[in-house]
């Protein structure tokens, strides 16, 4: 028997072996070998390090096509996409100072982010996190035009170009996630475990992601597996003075030949945090965990990835009071606690997937099945008997078919649809949202075209969405929308050029259409209308952008009208019982409009130095010119970084400091009050040290100055709690373990 | 290998033992908050599920019981 498998493992290692693709990284001009470039394959998601001569081996090779993106300091990326693997391949870069591009995957693109004629934003989540921020959401924030709906530092909902909840659709690796994002205080579903890379699309995207894609798209990217014959054990710690918090994770990931297995657990705990007075927010306290594990394989043409994760949240919910006559001092407390009160949210999310991806000479099939599951319970006034206790279930699928033409054209078509239920556990003290089935189905075709340094794209999906609730509503109702998108960009070495039309739809959610009771941890009591109709968005985005050699500035100015917006009315009167003010859930038309303008300066006698600088603007009113409620401060956010080099054991790898104005709000909705101007300076550094083991460390401070403000997004304005004082967090990454094979 | 599973036990068991079952409860007078002290586990729930009836209180007031908020 042991010979047996000695021989079948020679077998495979010698076919396994055979597989590999040989090259070199050279610089455009000298001809010179680049020195640890890297190459990444994106459909195993794993890749290799060039040697000290820029001479690489990708051990790992699928049939028919591969795209390989090249990334190394001081050059210009790139993307390759290979055809035939048994030549050697000779890559030849550009020196660039400046990056700001990454590469595209979320708009079925696989380019760098200038070629594409999408609306679409791409970041490594490390790079967003130079200054280190304190939950995913506020690492986002640093992207123009996305804003973190916030209660306190636990509950964060990104916003897009002014949209959140149920109009802004989170995909993880292509899962769709759901989580009950109607809630305002229904916070992001995931936390800063594994994540590489996020894409946000700014704007309707319900061509490819269909119904609720209307604001947007925050697609969110897994790290790299392991280089091919590698392995990694590393851990991570972090600690936050502000609300004293812990972050800490592990991670192991192997690949071997053309397997591939990472596995992640992390945890992470905040006490209440403090205001400048040094006071704390009673029961801003939070914490959670997560385990998440991802296996992937590869023969020939046939790549399949298996996901799951698991995650824990725990949110205390601050802005909570008995007293008679609450003012801000009933919120606050001189202790800081980080014992487990109510009201509290306890979250418990499942998330698996499996991926099979299959490439042909000139076509590409993408099949992923995904579940998720969302349980939340929220306890109000009572310790035992949760008042919300709800399970969210969503099955999901999405196929996806590219052929290619010819070397200008290729067609995608695809489908995807999820059955979601809804159930109420008897446990609970309210129903806010009823026991329902929801059925999603739909297709879309989409045309795209390059010719020469022109991009063109466009295409139509049709979605039908059914509503059917399992009580006594006997509500049973379809929604369905036709949807485009249509594009060009012409991008050039030293410039970019792209318009961009889309369109969104969103059926209303039940919560809006049967809702008629209280929301205790939004202290308010919602009446929903039956006869809601879905919401239409059209949106224009213009992009301009020129790339100098120290020199980058793009202007991205965008206009998004949104028919039928359902939005929450004051009615003027109290409900009786709870003494709370009733809303009456109404649908207007409404007309988004703004844009992003971004400067990146490089002065050629400095080479070491980077000034950034992006400025948001955002105007959201109906056709009557009210203002949409929860509108976004206007932003100018400047962060200048200076870069070190050097070859010691400790080394400073960056220093970098930011100054971020908020500006005023007067734009608001009849029952909000208008905000001030704020402005914070933060503050951060990162580096490293090369012994027995890496350790990559960081340290800085978020706000400063202690700066007391309110942001115009945070749930709690209303009760003028401010957001959190001066922060200061320590952070290393250690690499315990790094083996290299064959 | 075996370091970095005593150090996975030693969390493990530091978080654990950060787990605590009993929480301070109050209710609310006309007078406002009166504390009642620490209850644990079914004491806790018992007390929260029947209210409290102040033995100085000639009228017999049953007040509704809060435990495990935040001060």
């Amino acid at each position: 028997m042991k010979k047996v498998f000695f021989l079948l493992t020679t077998l495979v290692s010698i076919s396994l072996s055979a597989q590999q693709l040989k090259g070199t990284v050279s610089d455009m001009d000298s001809g010179n070998g680049i020195p640890f470039a890297k190459i990444y394959c994106l459909e195993t998601q794993n890749g290799a390090t060039a040697d000290s001569l820029g001479n690489w081996v990708l051990y790992n090779v699928v049939d028919n096509q591969m795209t390989l993106q090249v990334t190394a300091a001081d050059y210009d990326s790139k993307i390759i996409n290979v055809e035939d693997a048994s030549s050697s391949i000779s890559i030849k870069l550009n020196s660039a100072h400046i990056h700001l591009d990454e590469v595209i995957i979320s708009t079925t693109d696989s380019k760098l982010q200038r070629y594409s004629t999408f609306p679409v934003d791409s970041r490594k989540i490390a790079d967003l996190n130079k200054i280190e921020k304190t939950n995913l959401v506020d690492a986002l924030t640093n992207m123009p035009g996305i804003y973190n709906q916030s209660t306190g530092n636990g509950i964060a909902k990104p916003v897009i170009r002014g949209l959140t909840g149920m109009r802004v659709l989170t995909s993880l690796n292509g899962l769709r996630i759901e989580n009950q994002q109607w809630g305002a205080d229904h916070g992001f579903a995931l936390f800063n475990l594994g994540i590489g890379r996020v894409e946000v699309i700014k704007g309707p995207s319900s061509l490819i992601y269909g119904a609720d894609a209307l604001g947007g798209v925050i697609y969110l990217a897994d790290e790299p597996y392991a280089n091919a014959n590698e392995s990694e054990l590393s851990f991570g710690s972090k600690l936050e003075t502000n609300s004293m918090a812990t972050v800490n994770n592990l991670s192991y990931k192997t690949s071997k030949n053309n397997l591939r297995f990472a596995v992640y657990g992390g945890y992470f705990n905040r006490a209440n945090y403090r205001v400048p007075g040094n006071q704390f927010v009673l029961n801003s306290k939070n914490s959670g965990g997560s385990v998440k594990t991802a296996i992937g394989y590869n023969k020939k043409n046939w790549i399949t990835n298996l996901r799951y994760q698991m995650l824990f949240f725990q949110n205390g919910l601050p802005g909570h009071t008995h007293d008679a006559n609450p003012d801000v001092s009933s919120f606050l407390g001189d202790n800081q606690t980080r014992n487990y009160t109510i009201p509290a949210q306890i979250i418990m999310n499942h998330l698996a997937q499996w991926e099979n991806k299959f490439y042909f000479k000139n076509d590409e099939v993408i099949a992923q099945v995904g579940f998720t599951s969302n349980d939340l319970k929220e306890y109000g006034e009572s310790l035992f008997n949760p008042g919300i206790d709800m399970t969210l279930q969503n099955y999901s699928y999405n196929v996806r078919w590219k052929h290619q033409f010819n070397d200008k054209f290729e067609l995608v078509t695809g489908s995807q649809g999820m059955f979601q239920s809804n159930s109420n556990s008897l446990s609970a003290e309210e129903i806010l949202v009823r026991d329902a089935n929801f059925v999603d189905l739909g297709a879309f075709s989409l045309l795209k075209g390059t010719f020469g340094t022109w991009n063109v794209q466009a295409g139509a999906r049709f979605d039908q969405r059914s509503v059917e609730t399992l009580d006594t509503t006997n509500f049973d109702k379809s929604f369905s929308g036709v949807n485009f998108s249509a594009g060009i960009s012409k991008s050039s070495e030293n410039f970019t050029a792209r318009l961009n039309a889309s369109s969104g739809f969103r059926p209303p959610h039940i919560s809006e259409l049967l809702a008629n009771g209280v929301h205790h941890a939004t202290m308010q009591y919602l009446v929903g209308d039956i006869n809601l109709e879905s919401e239409r968005a059209n949106q224009i985005d213009l992009y301009f952008g020129t790339h100098f050699d120290h020199l980058e500035i793009v202007i991205n100015p965008f206009i998004n009208q949104i028919n039928n917006y359902v939005y929450k009315s004051p009615t003027n009167s109290t409900d009786s019982t709870s003494g709370l003010a009733i809303f009456d859930i109404r649908q207007t038309d409404a007309l988004l409009s703004g844009g992003d303008i971004a400067v990146h300066y490089h002065p050629h006698i400095a080479h070491w130095l980077h000034l950034e600088s992006n400025f948001s603007l955002l105007n959201a009113e109906d056709l009557s010119e009210n203002s949409l409620p929860f509108t976004p401060q206007n932003r100018l956010n400047n962060i200048i970084k200076v870069d070190f080099k050097g070859e010691k054991k400790l080394k400073i790898n960056n220093l970098s400091a930011q100054y971020v104005y908020f500006f005023e709000q007067n734009n608001v909705a009849s029952y909000e009050t208008s905000s001030d101007a704020y402005q914070l300076i933060n503050l951060g550094c990162s580096g490293s040290y090369t012994g027995k083991h890496k350790i990559d460390f960081s340290f800085g401070v978020n706000n400063l100055f202690n700066i007391e403000y309110i942001d115009h997004l945070s749930r709690l304005k209303p009760y003028e709690i401010p957001n959190p004082g001066r922060n200061f967090y320590v952070k290393i990454n250690l690499l315990l373990s790094k083996k290299k094979g064959n | 290998m075996k370091k970095v599973a005593i150090f996975l036990g030693a969390v493990a068991v530091f978080g654990l033992s950060a787990c605590n079952k009993c929480h301070d409860c109050h209710y609310d007078s006309p007078n406002g908050e009166v504390e009642l002290g620490e209850y644990c586990g079914d004491d806790a729930e018992a007390l929260e599920a029947s209210g409290y009836v102040d033995p100085s209180d000639t009228t017999g007031t049953v007040y509704t019981v809060h435990c495990g908020e935040d001060h």
